[in-house]
C-alpha cells in the first residue's frame, strides 16, 4: 500500500476525513491518532486501526530513524497503565520489527509482571544488540519455570557465547526441562566451550534425544566456524557412544561430511555391522563419501559377494558415478545371474561410454526378458560424448536384429543427426528394420526427411509401410514451422497419386490445415473413390478451424451416407463449441436446429450440446423439451450444459432449470434439476475485499450529492456510505455513519453504486454517532436483490443493545433477475432513539439467502426542536440476560403484542436484561446460550416441528442449566417431540378438552412452599383456563384454578427441574387482557427470576 | 551394539529392512540391505504416526492406512473429535487385523510428544497448521523419525533453516507435501524449461488462489474437547474464538502468511524446479498486495510480485485473478503452462517432445508422492521433494510476502539467506516462540 493511501485510510477510519481533507498529510498525527484507538483495544472490536498500524510499522522498518520514531511511541503506550493488555500484546509483536537497544529498559520492565513476562522475553529476543542480551542474561538468573526456559531458549537462539557458564550449570541441575533446554541452547551457541560443557555431562536417559541433537548441532556449528577437528571429535563421540543406533548414525554421517578420510574405514566397517539399520545407513554413506579410495575399496569387494550383495553394490557404484568403475562392472555382464547382469547394465547407463555400444546392442538383440530391457534402456541412456555417432555407424550394416536395436536406440535418444541413415533404412529389404526406421523417423526426423517420406508413402507396398510412412510424415510435418513447405509437396503428390495412397495424403493435409489444404480435401468429397471420399469427410469433420463449418453443415444436411451426416454434424457442433465468438456460436447452433429434421439428427444435436458452454445451448435444448421423441435427450443436454455454466452464468442456469422442472416428469431429471437450481441460487460467497473497488472520495461525494438532491424538505445529507467501498463517513463531533457488522462484496458487471454491498447471513449493522439531540433524523438507504428474487428484509433501530424499534417491516427487495432496478427508501428515525447522540441501525434478513445493503445515508433536519425528550433512566449493565423466544403462535394468540408485554413486565426487575428473539423455526437456537433464561412465548401450530438439531440445542440449553419459562400455549409448542414432556412437565394433549371459555376466574396458591409464590395472594384474572395438560413427569404444582365447566381443579403454575435447568411453567397469558392482572405479572416476574437462579424477588434498592 | 529391532528408548527401525541380517561377516554388503520389493509382511510395515488429522491430515491417514507397506499406529490432534474420528477410521480399516490380534489399535493423542514416545512409530506425517510444521518436524527427526510434512514447509525463514539443518544432521528422510513434483506433467514442463527447449528462459508466471478476509470475531470460551494451549503452541497468545482453529488460520498472519505461502509454494516450487537460476544467487523483489483493511484475516488476499534474478529471469507471482492458475515458463522460442488441470504449450509440438539422454532429466517419482516417500524410507535416498527444495520454495513465498508488506524493493541473497542492506526487512525472518517452544 502506498503511504498516501494508508494515510487516507487512517484518516477516514478515525472519522477525520472532513476536518483534515484540505491539510497536507501528517504521518505523525495519523500514527498518534491510531495509537490512541489502540490503547483501549480489545479482541473482537473492529481491527482497522491495528491493520493500519501493522502497515505503518512494516513501512517504518526502512531505516533506523523511522523504526525509532514508531518504536518510541509504542513503547510509551506500553508503559501506560491504562493501555489494555490486548493492546500491549499487539505492541510487543510490532516492537519485534522496530525496537532498538534504546527500548530495552522499557521492554525489560515487562519481565516484572508474570502476565507480561513471557511476551517481554520474546520481544527482547528479537531486539538486536547487546543490551537485550544483557537483559536476558539477568532474566536467566532471576526467572523460574517456564519463563526461565524461555530465557534459555532466547539466549540459545541468539547464540550468546557469554551464557555458556550459567547454561552449563543448568545442564547439571535437577530441573530436567531446564537441562534439556540448556543442552539445546549450548548446541546452538556451538563454541568449543559449549562443546566441552556438553561433553562433560552424561545425559539422563530421558533427555537423550535433546542431548544428541545438541551435540550434533554443536558439531555442525563448529564445522561451519572452520573447526573441522573439533567437529570431527564430537561426531566421533556420538558415533561411538552407547546411544541407540538412530542417535549414533547421525554422528557417522556427520563425520563423513567433515572428514571423508577418517570416515571411509568406519563406513566400510559399518557395512558389516550386525544391525540392519547400521548396514542400510552405511550403504547410503558409501554413496556419499567422495574419493577414489572408497571406489577402490568397494570394487575390491565386488567379486567376493553373493549375487544379492553384488546387485546392491552395483547400485552404490552407479550412484557414486565414478566412471573408473566401468570396466570392472562390465565384467559382470559375462556372469550367469540375471539380476546381477541387469544391475550391471543399469550401472553402465551411468558409468559406461561409447565403447560399450556394440556389446550392449548384441545383448539387446540376443535375448528377451529383463536383461534385454535393461540393455535397451542403457543404450538409450548412455550419456558420454560420441555415443550417438558410434550408434549411427554401427547401425549402417550388420546383423539385422542388432541393427533394429541400434535404430531403436537412436529413436530413444531423439537423435536428429540420424535422419539420412534412417531414410536409407526405411527402404531396407528387412521388414523389422523398415518398421524401426519409420518409427524412429516419426520421433526424430527433421525437415529433410519430409519429401523423401512422401516418396516412401507413394512407393509403399505393404500396408505396414504405408502406415509407418504416414505416421512419420505427419510427425515430421509438425516440426516444419511454415505451412507452404508442408502443404505444397502433398498437393503435388495428390495430383498424380493413384487411389491407394490418397486417403493418407488427405489425412496429412488435414494435419496441416489452411485454405489450400482445405480446398484439396473439399475437392475429394465428390471423389468416385470411396476410401478417398470417406477420408475427406473424416478429415473435414476434424478440421481445426471454422473454415470447414459451411462444408460440414452442407454435408450434414445433404450427404447420402448416414455415417457421413453423423460425422459432419458432430464436427460442426464441435466447431460451434470451440468458437470464442458468441454471436457466431449462436448462429451455428440455430442453423443446426433448422436442419435437425429427423429424430435421429435431433438426438445427435442434443447429445453434442452438453459440451457447449453457452446459455444459447440451453435455449436450443429447451426448445426440444416439448418434442416427445427427444424430450429425454433435451433434458439431459440441459442438465449437462447447466453444470458447465454454474461457474459463469447462474441466472441462465436458474431460468433453464425452472423451465425443465415445469416440463419434465422424470424423477431423476427433476432431482438433478432441483439440485442444480439450488446450487445456482446459492448466495454469493464472501471472498474478502479483493473484488470490491477501493474507497474513492470523489466517487462517494458524487453519490452523496446525488441522494442529497432528493432529500426531504428541511433535511440535508449528514453522512453517506456507498456500502462495500466505504465503511465510515462523517467528521468528529458531526453525525458519523460506521459499519459495525457486515462483509463487503461486489456483484460483477453492475454499477459500483448498487452492486457493491455489505452483507451477512442475519443482519448488517451500522452505528450512527455524533447526533444532535435537538435535531431529527431520517435514514436513507438503497437495496437490490441483484442475483436472486427471494430477498426480504426489515430495518430496525435501537439506542443500545437489543432488538430495537422497527422502522420498516419485512419488505421484498427489487429483483435483479426480473430486471428491476435498485430501490431507494427513506424512513424517519424516532427522536427518542437519537437523543442520546447515537443509534444502531439494523438491516435484518427475513427470508433467503442473506441480507444486503447497497447504500446508507443519514438525513439531518435543519431545524432544532424545542421539545425536550426525557430518556428513561439507563439500566445498570451486566444484568442477567433473558430472552423472550417467540415468532410463531396459534392465530388466536397475538405474540406480537404479548412478547413485548412480557418483556415490559420482566424489565421491572432491574436485575434482568430482556431481549426478544423472533425465530419461528428455531434457526437461531444456538443463540440461546447467550442467555440465562428463555421465556418461551411460542407455539408451532402448523408447521412440522423445528429440525432435530435445533430441538437438541434447545434441550441442551435447559439441561446445561438454562432457565425455561413456559408461557400459556407454549405447552403445545413441539407436539411431535417426545422429549418435550420431560422438559415442560405437562404438555397440551389435543385429545382432551382444551380449556374453559375465556372468562374470569381466581388463581389460588397451593400449600407447597416455594420461594416463587411465597407470600402471594390469590388473584382474579380474565384468561383461558387450560384443562388438557397431560403427562407424568414429576412436578411441583404451585397454583391452581377451578374450572367453571367441570368444577375440577387444574394446575395453573408448576415448576420442575430438567437436567441442571429450572423450568417455570405457567399457562396464563392468552392475550393482553390476561396481562392486566397484577398477580399474573408478578408471577411471571418472580418465576423468571427463580428460573435464572436469582431470589424471586429483587431486593429493594 | 547388537542387532535389535527395537532399542531401549524405543524407536523401531524395522521399516527399511526386510528380514533380519543374516550375514555377520565384516566387509560384506548384506543381502538384506535396501529391502525387498513388493508387499512387505505385516510385521515389517512402516509404522506411521499422523500429527494433525483435520481435512488434509485425514487424507494422509487414509492413504497410509490403505498402503500395504505402511501401517498407521497413532494419530494426534488437539481436537478430541478429530483424533477420535481418525482413530475410528483407522481401526475400521484394520478390523481384520484387530480380530487376528496382529494390530493392537490406533493410539490417539492431544500432545504430539506422546505420539513420539511410542516405539512403533517409524515415520510421521504432519498436517498441522503451518506455524507448527517446523516444531513437529524437528521433534520427529531428532527422535529418529522420517517425515512427510505438508506444505508450506514453515511459517518463517528461520524455521526453514532449522528444519533443513535438523533433517540433515539426523540423516532422516523428509518429503514435503508438494505433490505436484510426483506428477509427470509438472516434471516435463520443468525439463522443457531447463533443457533450452523454450529457448532462453525469460519469464516465469505463477498464479495461485488468493486468500480471503474474515470478520471481526469476539473471543469465546474454548469448546470442550479442544486443547487450545496445544493448538496455539509457539504462536503469540490470543484468546480462542469460534473462527480461527479450523481452516481460517490460513488467513491469519500469526499462524500462516496466507495462500501466498500455503498455495503459493506448490507452483513456486515448480517455478524453481524448472528455473534454478531463481534460487541460485540473488533476487530483486518488488510487489504489492491487498491486505483486508478490517477483520481478523490479516494475510494478503491478492498480490503481484516480481522476483528478478541477475541473469534476467523474472518470476512474476500473483493471485490467480491476475496470472492464470499454475506455472508458465516463457522462453524466447516458446512457452509451457502447467497446472493440475493439464499442460499447454506453444508451439504445441513441445508437448510431444522426448528428452535426449544427455538432457537434464529430473527426478522421477514412482508410486505417487506417498509411494516415493515410502520407497525412500527403505532406500534412504532423498525423495522428490527434499527438504532444501521445500525450504527454497517456501522462502520464495515468504520473501515475496515481506516485500509487499514493507512496500519497498528488496534484494535477497541466497548465499547468506538475508536481505541485502536491509536490517528492517531481515527482522521479518524470524518470530520468537512462546515458551517452552524453540528451534
Amino acid at each position: 500500500m502506498k503511504p498516501l493511501l494508508q494515510l487516507t485510510l487512517a484518516v477516514a477510519l478515525l472519522g477525520l476525513a472532513a476536518a483534515r481533507a484540505a491539510e497536507p498529510p501528517d504521518d505523525a498525527k495519523a500514527l498518534d491518532d491510531a495509537l490512541a484507538v489502540l490503547k483501549t483495544y480489545e479482541h473482537g472490536q473492529p481491527r482497522k486501526t491495528l491493520t493500519f498500524l501493522e502497515s505503518a510499522v512494516a513501512h517504518a522498518t526502512k531505516d533506523a530513524a523511522s523504526r525509532r520514531r514508531v518504536a518510541d511511541r509504542m513503547v510509551a503506550l506500553l508503559a501506560d497503565a491504562k493501555t489494555t493488555h490486548t493492546a500491549k500484546v499487539f505492541i510487543c509483536k510490532q516492537l519485534l520489527l522496530v525496537a532498538s537497544e534504546a527500548h530495552v529498559p522499557a521492554v525489560a520492565k515487562l519481565l516484572d509482571d508474570p502476565k507480561t513476562a513471557e511476551m517481554g522475553r520474546r520481544t527482547l529476543e528479537g531486539i538486536p544488540g547487546d543490551a537485550s542480551l544483557q537483559a536476558l542474561r539477568t532474566a536467566l538468573a532471576r526467572l523460574k519455570g517456564a519463563q526461565r526456559i524461555g530465557a534459555i531458549n532466547s539466549l540459545g537462539i541468539r547464540r550468546d557465547a557469554a551464557s555458556v557458564p550459567p547454561l552449563a550449570t543448568l545442564l547439571r541441575g535437577s530441573d530436567q526441562a531446564a537441562a534439556a533446554a540448556a543442552a539445546e541452547a549450548l548446541g546452538k551457541i556451538g563454541t568449543t566451550a559449549a562443546a566441552t560443557a556438553l561433553a562433560a555431562t552424561e545425559p539422563p536417559k530421558a533427555l537423550l534425544a535433546a542431548w544428541n541433537d545438541a551435540e550434533l548441532r554443536c558439531a555442525a556449528n563448529l564445522a561451519d566456524a572452520g573447526n573441522a577437528a573439533a567437529a570431527a571429535a564430537l561426531y566421533q563421540r556420538v558415533w561411538t557412544s552407547r546411544r541407540p543406533v538412530w542417535c549414533r548414525l547421525a554422528g557417522l554421517s556427520g563425520l563423513a561430511r567433515v572428514d571423508a578420510a577418517k570416515a571411509t574405514p568406519l563406513v566400510l566397517q559399518a557395512l558389516g555391522d550386525e544391525d540392519p539399520a547400521v548396514q542400510a545407513a552405511a550403504l547410503r554413506l558409501t554413496e556419499e563419501v567422495p574419493g577414489a579410495e572408497m571406489t577402490r575399496s568397494l570394487l575390491a569387494r565386488l567379486a567376493g559377494l553373493d549375487a544379492p550383495g553384488q546387485v546392491r553394490l552395483l547400485g552404490v557404484l552407479a550412484e557414486r558415478g565414478d566412471r573408473s568403475a566401468a570396466a570392472p562392472v562390465a565384467k559382470l555382464l559375462d556372469g550367469k545371474d540375471e539380476q546381477v547382469r541387469v544391475a550391471a547394465l543399469n550401472a553402465l547407463a551411468t558409468l559406461g561410454d561409447a565403447s560399450m555400444v556394440p556389446r550392449l546392442a548384441a545383448i539387446a538383440a540376443g535375448q528377451g526378458g529383463a536383461v534385454q530391457a535393461a540393455a535397451r534402456n542403457t543404450l538409450g541412456a548412455l550419456s558420454a560424448t560420441g555415443t550417438d555417432e558410434r550408434i549411427i555407424s554401427a547401425a549402417a550394416a550388420g546383423e539385422p536384429s542388432v541393427r533394429v536395436e541400434l535404430i531403436r536406440a537412436l529413436e530413444a535418444r531423439r537423435c536428429a543427426a540420424a535422419t539420412p541413415l534412417l531414410l536409407k533404412a526405411a527402404a531396407d529389404p528387412d521388414d523389422g528394420i523398415r518398421a524401426a526406421a519409420f518409427s524412429a523417423l516419426a520421433a526424430t526426423g527433421n525437415a529433410a526427411a519430409y519429401k523423401p517420406l512422401i516418396g516412401l508413402l507413394l512407393a509403399a507396398k505393404a500396408p505396414a509401410d504405408a502406415r509407418g510412412a504416414e505416421r512419420a510424415l505427419i510427425a515430421v510435418g509438425t516440426r516444419i514451422a511454415s505451412l507452404d513447405p508442408r502443404v505444397d509437396p502433398l498437393l503435388a503428390a495428390l495430383k498424380t497419386a493413384p487411389a491407394p495412397p490418397r486417403p493418407a495424403l488427405l489425412r496429412a493435409l488435414g494435419s496441416c490445415g489452411g485454405p489450400k489444404a482445405l480446398d484439396a480435401v473439399r475437392a475429394q468429397i465428390a471423389s468416385d473413390d470411396k476410401p478417398s471420399q470417406d477420408a475427406a469427410v473424416r478429415v473435414l469433420a476434424g478440421w481445426s478451424d471454422l473454415a470447414a463449418a459451411p462444408d460440414l453443415l452442407t454435408l450434414a444436411r445433404t450427404s447420402k451416407s448416414t455415417v457421413h451426416r453423423v460425422l459432419a454434424l458432430r464436427g460442426y457442433l464441435r466447431l460451434a463449441g470451440e468458437t470464442t465468438d458468441r454471436a457466431q456460436r449462436l448462429r451455428m447452433l440455430e442453423s443446426v436446429r433448422q436442419i435437425a429434421t429427423t429424430v435421429e439428427a435431433r438426438k445427435m444435436l442434443l447429445a453434442s450440446l452438453a459440451d457447449v458452454a453457452d446459455p444459447a445451448a440451453l435455449d436450443v435444448a429447451a426448445a426440444f423439451l416439448d418434442d416427445q421423441p427427444v424430450h429425454a435427450e433435451a433434458a439431459l443436454a440441459m442438465l449437462g450444459v447447466g453444470k458447465t455454466l454454474l461457474g459463469s452464468d447462474r441466472k441462465a442456469v436458474q431460468k433453464a432449470m425452472k423451465t425443465l422442472l415445469e416440463k419434465s416428469k422424470d424423477k431423476t431429471v427433476v432431482k438433478q434439476a432441483e439440485a442444480l437450481l439450488a446450487e445456482a441460487l446459492k448466495p454469493p460467497r464472501p471472498r474478502g475485499a479483493g473484488n470490491v473497488p477501493a474507497y474513492d472520495k470523489k466517487r462517494s461525494d458524487e453519490m452523496k450529492a446525488d441522494v442529497a438532491k432528493r432529500a426531504p424538505k428541511g433535511y440535508t445529507v449528514a453522512a453517506y456510505l456507498n456500502c462495500g467501498p466505504d465503511s465510515v463517513a462523517g467528521a468528529k463531533g458531526k453525525p458519523t455513519l460506521k459499519l459495525i457488522e457486515g462483509g463487503a462484496y461486489s456483484w460483477s458487471g453492475s454499477d459500483v453504486r448498487y452492486a457493491t454491498i455489505f452483507f451477512t447471513t442475519s443482519q448488517v449493522l451500522f452505528e450512527a454517532t455524533g447526533l444532535n439531540p435537538r435535531k431529527t433524523y431520517q435514514l436513507g438507504f438503497s437495496w437490490w436483490d441483484c442475483d436472486h428474487d427471494t430477498r426480504v428484509q426489515s430495518v430496525w433501530a435501537s439506542a443500545g443493545r437489543g432488538r430495537g424499534t422497527k422502522l420498516l417491516g419485512p419488505t421484498k427487495l427489487p429483483s435483479g433477475p426480473k430486471n428491476q432496478k435498485a430501490e431507494e427508501k427513506v424512513v424517519p428515525l424516532p427522536r427518542q432513539l437519537t437523543v442520546t447522540g447515537s443509534v444502531r441501525l439494523m438491516f435484518r434478513n427475513e427470508a433467503t439467502p442473506n441480507v444486503v445493503v447497497s447504500e446508507v445515508w443519514l438525513l439531518e433536519s435543519d431545524a432544532e426542536s424545542e421539545v425536550k425528550i426525557t430518556m428513561p433512566e439507563p439500566r445498570p449493565k451486566g444484568g442477567t440476560p433473558v430472552v423472550v423466544l417467540t415468532g410463531i403462535e396459534y392465530p388466536g394468540h397475538p405474540w406480537r403484542q404479548t412478547a413485548p408485554a412480557l418483556a415490559d413486565l420482566l424489565v421491572k426487575d432491574p436485575r434482568l436484561d430482556v431481549e426478544i428473539l423472533e425465530d419461528a423455526t428455531l434457526a437461531q437456537a444456538a443463540k440461546l446460550r447467550n442467555y440465562k433464561v428463555c421465556v418461551l412465548n411460542y407455539m408451532n401450530w402448523k408447521k412440522p416441528d423445528p429440525p432435530a438439531e435445533a430441538l437438541a440445542t434447545f434441550q441442551k440449553f435447559v439441561a446445561d442449566g438454562g432457565g425455561l419459562v413456559m408461557v400459556h400455549f407454549a405447552c403445545g409448542a413441539f407436539q411431535k417431540w417426545p422429549e418435550f414432556v420431560k422438559i415442560a412437565g405437562r404438555v397440551w394433549n389435543p385429545k382432551l378438552r382444551g380449556h374453559d371459555p375465556r372468562g374470569t376466574f381466581t388463581v389460588n396458591f397451593t400449600d407447597i412452599p416455594h420461594p416463587t409464590t411465597q407470600g402471594m395472594k390469590p388473584f382474579e384474572t380474565t384468561d383461558e383456563l387450560y384443562t388438557c395438560l397431560d403427562g407424568t413427569t414429576p412436578i411441583q404444582i404451585l397454583a391452581t384454578a377451578t374450572s367453571k365447566v367441570d368444577k375440577k381443579l387444574y394446575p395453573m403454575v408448576f415448576v420442575l427441574t430438567y437436567g441442571k435447568g429450572r423450568v417455570f411453567h405457567c399457562v396464563l397469558g392468552h392475550d393482553l387482557r390476561a396481562f392486566e392482572a397484577d398477580g399474573m405479572r408478578e408471577l411471571y416476574r418472580r418465576g423468571t427470576a427463580w428460573a435464572a437462579g436469582l431470589p424471586p424477588v429483587a431486593p429493594a434498592r | 551394539m547388537t542387532s535389535r529391532l527395537k532399542t531401549s528408548t524405543g524407536v523401531s527401525r524395522r521399516g527399511f529392512l526386510a528380514g533380519a541380517a543374516a550375514l555377520a561377516a565384516p566387509y560384506v554388503v548384506p543381502a538384506s540391505a535396501l529391502g525387498a520389493n513388493g508387499r512387505a509382511p505385516a510385521n515389517d510395515r512402516i509404522g506411521v504416526g499422523a500429527i494433525g488429522v483435520g481435512g488434509r491430515g485425514s487424507g494422509h491417514v487414509g492413504a497410509f492406512s490403505s498402503n500395504s507397506q505402511t501401517q498407521v499406529v497413532a494419530v494426534c490432534d488437539p481436537f478430541e473429535k478429530k483424533r477420535e474420528a481418525a482413530k475410528k477410521r483407522v481401526e475400521a480399516r484394520y478390523a481384520a487385523e484387530i480380530d487376528a490380534g496382529t494390530y493392537k489399535g490406533c493410539g490417539a493423542y492431544a500432545d504430539f510428544r506422546d505420539l513420539l514416545a511410542r516405539d512403533d512409530v517409524d515415520a510421521v506425517v504432519i498436517a498441522s497448521p503451518e506455524f507448527w510444521h517446523a516444531l513437529h518436524t524437528v521433534w520427529s527427526v531428532k527422535t529418529g523419525r522420517d517425515v512427510y510434512c505438508e506444505k508450506a514447509m514453515t511459517l518463517t525463514h528461520y524455521e526453514g533453516t532449522a528444519v533443513v539443518q535438523a533433517v540433515r544432521r539426523h540423516g532422516r528422510i523428509f518429503q514435503l507435501g508438494t505433490q505436484q513434483r510426483s506428477s509427470s506433467n509438472f516434471r516435463f514442463a520443468c525439463e522443457l524449461a531447463r533443457n533450452g527447449y523454450l529457448g532462453t528462459l525469460k519469464r516465469v508466471q505463477v498464479g495461485v488462489p488468493g486468500g480471503r478476509g474474515l470478520a471481526n470475531v469476539p473471543p469465546s470460551p474454548v469448546p470442550p474437547g479442544l486443547d487450545y494451549e496445544m493448538w496455539l503452541g509457539p504462536a503469540p497468545y490470543s484468546p480462542y474464538n469460534n473462527v480461527k482453529c479450523s481452516y481460517n488460520w490460513y488467513f491469519m498472519y500469526d499462524y500462516c502468511i496466507g495462500w501466498i505461502g500455503s498455495w503459493g509454494v506448490h507452483h513456486i516450487d515448480i517455478a524453481q524446479w524448472g528455473a534454478p537460476s531463481l534460487v541460485d544467487s540473488t533476487l530483486d523483489i518488488e510487489g504489492t498486495a491487498n491486505i483486508p483493511a478490517d477483520g481478523i484475516g490479516t494475510a494478503s488476499t491478492a498480490w503481484d510480485v516480481n522476483l528478478t534474478a541477475p541473469q534476467g529471469v523474472v518470476l512474476n507471482f500473483t493471485h490467480n485473478g491476475k496470472n492464470p492458475q499454475g506455472c508458465r515458463f516463457i522462453g524466447d522460442k516458446g512457452w509451457v503452462h502447467v497446472n493440475r488441470g493439464g499442460i499447454k504449450a506453444d508451439p504445441p509440438s513441445l508437448l510431444k517432445l522426448r528428452l535426449k539422454p544427455d538432457d537434464e532429466h529430473l527426478y522421477v517419482s514412482r508410486g505417487g508422492h506417498h509411494g516415493n516417500f515410502i520407497e525412500c524410507i527403505r532406500t534412504r535416498r532423498d525423495p522428490v521433494a527434499p527438504v532444501e527444495a521445500g525450504h527454497r520454495a517456501t522462502v520464495l513465498t515468504i520473501i515475496s510476502d515481506i516485500a509487499t508488506r514493507v512496500g519497498r524493493k528488496l534484494t535477497w541473497d541466497w548465499k547468506t539467506e538475508r536481505f541485502v542492506d536491509d536490517d528492517g526487512a531481515n527482522r521479518f525472518l524470524r518470530r520468537p516462540m512462546r515458551s517452552p517452544w524453540t528451534l
